[in-house]
């Protein structure tokens, strides 16, 4: 090997840096129409009648269609059975509307401004109903209900997670320590919002959408509209980012292919910014009422209690399995824990649908499971870091949680102890007695956590085809998906080493269903274990082979266990309550690293969406049930300016489940830096007798908290 | 992002650009660096039949600095203002507001006059305007007029001007260096949740007058008048700064409350920021 674990500049960057990407809103064809949704500006109401007469006679006007005209396509993808209502197209007289956003009706016209015109001219009557959109609210007997027939008022699931023996664990416990914590609801806010170009062609449709799956697009089109998949070709072409919220295919897209193929002629659609935060799926919402039991020497015996996950207002495939089969089993994190017993609550509520969103269960519970380790620090007297080296599962090549998880590897105490080492962590401590001798609140935060990835959702596996061109080089097609992560640069490298060939002879192609092989696409962390494992099989049956093309599924072992420790020291501006966030570092520990500037770009990143979520970003709505946050005026994506510097360091505990010992870390960021910032301005609170606040840490909750601290 | 129908028609002068204003019965609003109005149309929250374009009016561009007073074009962009080493150097307050206001796409296009003709409450710029005591030149058919700034601002995106009248410059009396601007910002707008201008002058060890302007708290820009009584005739030490910050938050304004910053926390954002804008103000006046 020469290539891979090299720090490989990316192939992706000129060209896009040059405005040579090619995203769907730079795409035309002949003919083109263009559509724009009508949304419910209610957040739950009646629709007592529709009537598109005028909206039809608008100038450039070549169809206005509600659910009335859309009846023939089959229903969208659904939540697995029994966890609650699927998504609707659109809207037809006496449907109920039940969020702000919810798509009503579709205008096509033969031009955007042409459509948003006509769209105005659409009268809805609406008779407004009351609204809830607080998840812990929504459950209560007395909320408005949404859904008739879910399993109680707006609760659309509840189950239960139970491992080993609970009530043994409390009746032993020396300490009891529990927390009510909001892991809030956030807006992904990807740089290029969703769009899509339907272009049908007799019985054949060629969509190009903003897609983080192409070929689970042209499978649920291809059962939708009852064509075969052959006839339908998907092309993702460049994409601007998706954090999981271009994961599934949603009502206005369906809508806008269902347009097109009505009228057999290309509509594009391209959602506007504002339109994002209502009609892009959200993620978190969950409250979590969790308590641990420790024993008087500082070890967790148990968790138990009670997760309130909001769904929005209809599911969407994954939003219940981001809480139930994600986040749950996922609360033992890095530790050593014999009994879990949580209650998973799925409500629904007048609010965007939940979808899985930079972790997707993983960061909520990291943030529960973390932040209670800080409370037992506090409780027992014991230094944070010292909590968690006592809890630690050892250092192992396999360990199966009480919850079902099985880690492929790992060694937690190494990761801690390289973060401390790289924070300097007794110095950091000794000034922070100097700076509370100065009157300064200064902090120090802590997250050790996991990261599963390289989930396989399915049987077969990923493929990638890789083809010796008649120039001598080589290329690799692939069936994941990028949408930001840099695939033709860690590919390619894979491919470079396995067949002896130079870098730049390599091409890779992804994100076409006409030029790639079959694939889930990207999400989850799962393509460099996927995707990387097809392309290194694929190369190695090429070489075997002696053809000039070869195909090979990834088969590996299962799901690996990245793991990482971060650690924050933040300041706090006790006129004001900001936050300032002197240090972050981040250790991570994701096996073998194929390029260590794509994995700091993910550090990067994740970290930038992980401020966010800690200190500035929350989606909020009033009590009808508008959201407050519709903007980037109003929601506060952090701008360059706010997200700190990152200093990153690395252990390498290799997978045993993958030939390349690759394990997936692409939301680690995310998942590590909120809990080490909340922990951190919690440790610069504490002795102003705080014990938790919620997320975002925004100025006014820390000065109104310290304020009320200072008057006690 | 596509607004309503609307016409444009770009101003040759000022004459003309009142010529038709005044033909457009109240449905013309006046473009200049667009970079409030425009996303408006976007939201479709403004649907003007007529723009009239004053950005490509030279005679508006200008900025003039002169030891008795500075006149500012009023579609002089903030990055021409924040280019223009005179107005920095005159105004150490301007440069302390350009520095942070917006981003550099918004500083290319946006104009001062657009700033204090909007009357966004949560603006920058007018409170430095509103601290340095400056008079506004308003053009309409009749003639010219001038208004105290103070006058002109009257609320939420509120002012003095008609219909039919346009902004075409402001003047800045002559003002010592001893004037800064602090702003504490809304993390997603990055306009000030509170900003405060403080204008001071030393003469002989004491604080011989101090004007304090605050913006982001209230529906407009107001000046905090009991601090600036407290300050005049005191000592620019810390004793006196801490005592006018408090009297910042007793002003008797209705604060803005929203989502992101009640009303009390604004007034106490003003208070402490007032008291950082006068302890640099006051370095300045005494530095040598």
């Amino acid at each position: 090997m020469t290539i891979v674990g090299k720090a490989v500049p990316r192939s992706e960057d000129a060209a896009l840096a040059a405005g040579q990407g090619q995203f769907v809103d730079d795409l035309t064809v002949p003919g083109l129409l263009h559509a724009h949704v009508v949304r419910s500006p209610h957040a739950h109401a009646r629709i007592t009648a529709i009537d598109v007469t005028a909206a039809r006679a608008a100038p450039g006007v070549a169809g206005v269609f509600t659910a009335d005209d859309m009846r023939d396509v089959g229903p969208l993808p659904g939540p697995p059975d029994g966890t609650g209502p699927a998504l609707p197209l659109l809207r037809a007289a006496d449907d109920r509307v039940r969020w702000v956003g919810e798509p009503v009706a579709l205008v096509v016209a033969d031009s955007p401004a042409r459509a948003a015109d006509a769209a105005e001219l659409v009268e809805v009557d609406y008779q407004p109903l009351p609204a809830v959109t607080d998840p812990v609210r929504a459950a209560a007997p007395d909320a408005p209900v949404l859904h008739e027939g879910l399993l109680a008022g707006n609760v659309c699931f509840r189950r239960r997670l139970t491992c080993g023996d609970v009530a043994a664990a409390f009746a032993a416990a020396r300490y009891r320590v529990g927390q009510r914590m909001v892991s809030q609801r956030l807006a992904p806010v990807a740089l290029e919002p969703r769009g899509v170009l339907a272009e049908p062609a007799g019985d054949r449709l060629h969509v190009r959408i903003g897609t983080q799956r192409p070929h689970g697009v042209r499978a649920w089109l291809s059962q939708m509209f009852g064509i075969p998949a052959g006839a339908v070709r998907v092309t993702a072409g460049d994409v601007g980012g998706g954090f999981g919220a271009k994961g599934p295919l949603y009502p206005d897209q369906v809508a806008v292919i269902a347009a097109a193929r009505l009228l057999g002629r290309p509509v594009k659609w391209i959602e506007e910014r504002g339109e994002s935060f209502l009609a892009t799926t959200h993620g978190r919402d969950q409250v979590a009422d969790l308590e641990m039991a420790v024993s008087a020497d500082g070890r967790i015996l148990a968790i138990r209690g009670t997760v309130h996950a909001g769904m929005g207002a209809y599911l969407t495939p994954n939003a219940a399995s981001t809480v139930l089969n994600r986040m749950a089993p996922l609360l033992p994190q890095t530790y050593d824990i014999g009994s879990i017993d949580v209650e998973l609550v799925g409500v629904v509520a007048n609010t965007t649908p939940i979808g899985p969103y930079r972790g997707a269960g993983r960061p909520e519970a990291a943030y529960y499971t973390e932040r209670l380790v800080d409370l037992v620090a506090a409780e027992t007297g014991l230094d944070p870091a010292e909590v968690r080296r006592r809890n630690f599962i050892p250092p192992h090549t396999g360990h199966r949680t009480c919850t079902g998880q099985v880690y492929d590897s790992g060694n937690y105490r190494a990761v801690l102890d390289a973060a401390l080492a790289a924070a300097g962590y007794d110095e950091l401590r000794r000034e922070q007695q100097r700076a509370l001798a100065q009157g300064r609140m200064y902090g120090i935060g802590m997250c050790c956590f996991v990261e599963p990835g390289g989930i396989m959702p399915g049987d077969p596996g990923d493929q990638a085809t890789v083809t010796r061109e008649p120039s001598g080089k080589v290329t690799v097609a692939v069936g994941t998906s990028a949408h930001g992560q840099g695939h033709r640069t860690a590919f390619a490298q894979l491919a470079a080493d396995a067949l002896g060939v130079p870098f730049e002879d390599v091409t890779v192609v992804f994100g076409d269903t006409a030029a790639a092989p079959f694939g889930y696409g990207t999400f989850g962390s799962r393509s460099a274990v996927a995707g990387g494992t097809a392309v290194v099989r694929a190369c190695a049956a090429l070489l075997a082979g002696g053809g000039t093309s070869a195909t090979a599924t990834a088969e590996t072992g299962g799901v690996t266990f990245a793991s990482g420790c971060y650690l924050c020291v933040v300041e706090v501006d006790p006129d004001t309550g900001r936050v300032r966030i002197d240090r972050v570092i981040a250790v991570d520990d994701c096996g073998r690293v194929i390029n260590p500037l794509l994995v700091e770009g993910q550090v990067h990143g994740g970290v930038a969406q992980g401020v966010g979520q800690a200190l500035q970003e929350r989606v909020g709505y009033n009590a009808d049930g508008q959201p407050t946050s519709a903007s980037l005026l109003d929601y506060a994506v952090p701008a360059a300016t706010q997200v700190p510097f990152v200093e990153t360091a690395r252990v390498e505990t290799p997978s045993p489940l993958n030939p390349l010992g690759v394990k997936g870390m692409g939301e680690s960021g995310t998942i590590g830096v909120t809990p080490a910032i909340v922990n951190a301005v919690m440790d610069a609170l504490r002795r102003y007798g705080v014990r938790h606040l919620d997320m975002p840490l925004t100025a006014e909750k820390i000065w109104t908290a310290i304020q009320g601290a200072r008057q006690v | 992002m596509y607004p309503a129908e609307f016409g444009y028609e770009r101003a040759g002068s000022v004459e003309h650009a009142l010529a038709v204003l005044a033909d457009g019965g109240g449905e013309v609003k006046v473009l200049a660096g667009g970079q409030s109005l425009l996303p408006m149309m976007k939201l479709r929250l403004a649907m003007p039949e007529l723009l009239v374009d004053i950005g490509g009016l030279a005679e508006l561009a200008a900025i003039e600095v002169k030891p008795e007073r500075a006149v500012l074009g009023a579609v002089a962009t903030y990055r021409s203002l924040q280019q223009d080493p005179m107005v920095g150097e005159a105004f150490p307050a301007m440069a302390d507001a350009l520095a942070v206001l917006a981003d550099p796409q918004v500083r290319a296009r946006g104009t001062v006059g657009g700033a204090v003709a909007h009357a966004d409450p949560a603006a920058d710029l007018p409170a430095v305007l509103l601290a340095l005591d400056a008079e506004l030149t308003v053009a309409g058919r009749a003639g010219t007029r001038t208004v105290p700034i103070d006058g002109f601002l009257q609320g939420v995106f509120a002012t003095d001007l008609a219909d039919d009248e346009l902004l075409t410059r402001i003047t800045l009396p002559a003002a010592g260096r001893g004037q800064a601007y602090q702003k504490f910002e809304q993390p997603a707008s990055h306009l000030p949740l509170a900003g405060v201008c403080a204008a001071v002058e030393v003469a002989e060890g004491v604080i011989s007058s101090a004007r304090i302007a605050v913006t982001g708290v209230a529906g407009r820009p107001f000046r905090a008048r009991g601090a600036e009584r407290a300050l005049a005739g005191a000592a620019p030490e810390a004793d006196a700064i801490r005592n006018a910050a408090a009297l910042v938050r007793e002003e008797p304004v209705q604060p803005l409350q929203d989502q992101h910053a009640s009303g009390p926390f604004r007034l106490h954002l003003a208070g402490v920021l007032a008291g950082r804008a006068l302890q640099r103000a006051v370095s300045r006046a005494v530095r040598p």
